[in-house]
């Protein structure tokens, strides 16, 4: 059969990529390329045409060209204009990123004051746009200033868009300033979106119906009773309590048939926030819940508080990833959470209680075998990060050993101190490794040289990146 | 560590490809391997694939490298296609730690090659429509520019500057912010 010719070099279709890999980013409409100095590589050339010495960044097409210039930070890609005519209207025809997140070093910052400068210079679309809170220090109206910003036509059909206001030039009675109106006027393009700092005013007024959106960050935001975000398309959710001043009263997930995954971080979530989850029928993903018995998370009648099992009446079966933690590990609660979220594969649990003896034993002497058939366990894989093989840790290490049948892999996340042969040999026999339940399941006593981040630096990609199946997988990594 | 690493044998089973480059040497590929490329994706989908899948714009040497990045990376992408049917893939579940830390060191080592075999993959990438890979590359040559002026990047890759002084200094002009 024949070979279809496929449109050599550049094709406009499915390669632009942004450096968020789950998202879709935007197709660049660039002007028609210029023919490449130096043919495509379709003939092995002799070794001497293949120096190094040779332009051989010229032989890539104008769009691969744009695409590693919107890689770079915003004020090394507005320089790339004055290499050589040919790049001179790249930079403009490639749609503005500006992620003031990131830290290209000192002497390229970008000043706020520089930022309506970009702005201008910049004929748009919009890619991305993503301002932190030292952008806002002491900045006593922030709407407004991120208003000024978001008007600008650079701006156009954004994807995404992450700003946080300060907290700290304000009181606490004060209300949080709103998100900027002109969020509204990018409702029908953002895909990402990332809230700090700011409150959701009541009523209708602080209703965003945000349509393709796929990622929504809450970052110590007040949410009250009856403000909404609103969009089908969502998939995924991330919120993080870092600050006590700001309280996420409610928050509503209604009707969410995309959502894959419900990610919390922080453990300053307020006593009285309540996140509801209505319907979600996709979401397989949920953690890490906070070890203080905050916040109180729905599923209907089944209620949790933090880590805590409240009430387990009604049986949610898409859930299959979960990460908890502990002062204290208890198995009689992981079998609680264990009942309400039947299909859950890989557990993650962290334990915050160092080198103190536990109260809990988590001896396992009076269940019987109706028990444990009855609970049919399908942990595929358990993480348990910082397990220190007391009796407690044991006995909880035991039962899935002895009781999960399709075990594939248990790793236990052990100190530095323990990471040593004759303690790993003792640990095994205490666990009863030779009769475990799984034949074919893996047991790891492993330890992590890595100091754990702060989830700034893993948000996007342990909350939001969807390539990756499991959100947990760097879960000793995470603050 | 042994995790995800199933895949090969259950793509084993699996019909293979053969991709034919434009030196005419012959690869057989799983599909699994073969359908990173979403161009050839869209020729299996349109059964244009029987008698191999000729290639005329890659090289055998780049499309070894290119083939042996699909093999590793296969398996890994098995839960991104069809998103949204992911989560309830099993071995979406199952990539482990060690199996992305050993995807990553594959990554460092793979894009070990000088310049022209960059750009060759970079060709090859967009020409085949692989986007992790694509993404890879373009990422190398990013952090190769970063931080640098645009007398550095000349210098680097062997760039002529055919801007006149006035064109360079209305360039400077215009986008101030940049050169400050």
């Amino acid at each position: 059969m024949g070979f279809q010719p496929i449109k050599s070099g550049y094709t406009e279709s499915g390669h632009a990529s942004s450096r968020f890999p789950n998202t879709k980013s935007p197709k660049p409409t660039p002007p028609p390329p210029p023919p490449p100095p130096v043919a495509m590589a379709t003939v092995p050339r002799g070794k001497e045409s293949r120096r190094e010495g040779d332009d051989h960044i010229s032989r890539l097409p104008d769009a691969i060209l744009g695409e590693i210039i919107s890689r770079l930070p915003t004020k090394d890609g507005g320089r790339t204009q004055a290499v050589a005519s040919r790049w001179r209207h790249l930079w403009r025809s490639v749609p503005l990123s500006i992620d003031l997140d990131e830290d290209p070093g000192a002497w390229r910052l970008i000043q706020a004051g520089e930022i309506s400068g970009i702005l201008s210079s910049h004929h748009g679309p919009g890619r991305r746009f993503s301002v932190p809170r030292r952008y806002f220090d002491g900045d006593a109206h922030p709407a407004a200033t991120l208003d000024g910003w978001l008007r600008s036509p650079a701006l156009d059909g954004l994807r995404e868009l992450e700003f946080h206001y300060d907290l700290w030039c304000r009181s606490p009675t004060q209300p949080p300033p709103p998100p900027p109106t002109s969020v509204c006027r990018f409702s029908s393009t953002l895909r990402v979106v990332s809230f700090g700092g700011c409150g959701f005013p009541d009523g209708n007024a602080g209703a965003l119906h945000l349509p393709p959106l796929e990622q929504l960050s809450l970052l110590n935001v007040k949410i009250s009773e009856s403000s909404l975000i609103v969009s089908r398309t969502i998939r995924s959710i991330g919120v993080r309590q870092s600050s006590g001043s700001f309280k996420l009263q409610r928050l509503v997930i209604q009707d969410a048939p995309c959502l894959e995954r419900l990610i919390l971080c922080g453990q300053h979530f307020y006593s009285e926030m309540v996140i509801s989850v209505i319907s979600a029928p996709k979401l397989y993903a949920l953690g890490q819940l906070p070890v203080e018995g905050r916040p109180r998370l729905e599923f209907g009648a089944t209620v949790f508080l933090g880590s805590r099992v409240v009430n387990s009446t009604m049986v949610v079966p898409n859930v299959k990833v979960l990460a908890l933690t502990y002062m204290d590990l208890s198995l009689d609660m992981v079998i609680e959470f264990m009942k309400c979220f039947p299909c859950l594969e890989n557990l993650y649990i962290k334990m915050t209680k160092y080198y103190i003896e536990s109260a809990e034993t988590n001896a396992c002497w009076n269940w019987d075998w109706n028990f444990i058939s009855a609970l049919d366990i399908r942990i595929k894989k358990i993480v348990l990060t910082t397990y220190q093989g007391n009796m407690a840790h044991v006995n909880f290490a035991k039962f899935f050993v002895l009781y999960a049948r399709v075990l594939r892999s248990m790793v236990l996340e052990v100190d530095v101190r323990n990471d040593n042969k004759a303690w790993i040999e003792r640990q095994q026999k205490m666990l009863h490794i030779e009769n475990r339940a799984s034949r074919g399941a893996r047991f790891d006593f492993v330890h992590h040289f890595a100091q754990p981040l702060s989830l700034e630096y893993l948000w996007s990609e342990q909350v939001h990146d969807l390539s990756t199946g499991d959100p947990f997988v760097r879960f000793d990594r995470w603050a | 560590m042994a995790s995800a690493g199933s895949g090969d044998e259950k793509a084993a089973a699996a019909a293979m490809i053969t991709l034919i480059s434009s030196d005419n040497e012959k690869f057989e590929v799983t599909e699994a391997t073969a359908t990173l490329s979403q161009t050839i994706r869209h020729m299996i989908e349109d059964g244009c694939t029987d008698g191999g899948v000729p290639l005329p714009n890659v090289t055998s040497k780049i499309l070894a490298r290119v083939i042996e990045y699909c093999k590793k990376h296969a398996t890994a992408a098995a839960g991104e296609e069809g998103s949204s049917s992911s989560f309830s893939d099993a071995a979406f579940l199952e990539v482990d730690r060690a199996f992305l830390e050993e995807l990553e060191e594959f990554d460092d080592a793979f894009l070990e090659v000088d310049r022209a075999t960059l750009f060759d993959l970079i060709l090859a990438a967009n020409y085949l429509d692989i986007k992790g890979l694509l993404n890879l590359t373009c990422q190398k040559v990013a952090d190769s520019v970063k931080g640098k002026t645009p007398e550095q990047i000349r210098e680097m890759y062997n760039i002529v500057n055919d801007l006149t002084p006035e064109e360079e200094a209305e360039i400077r002009r215009e986008t101030q912010w940049a050169f400050e």
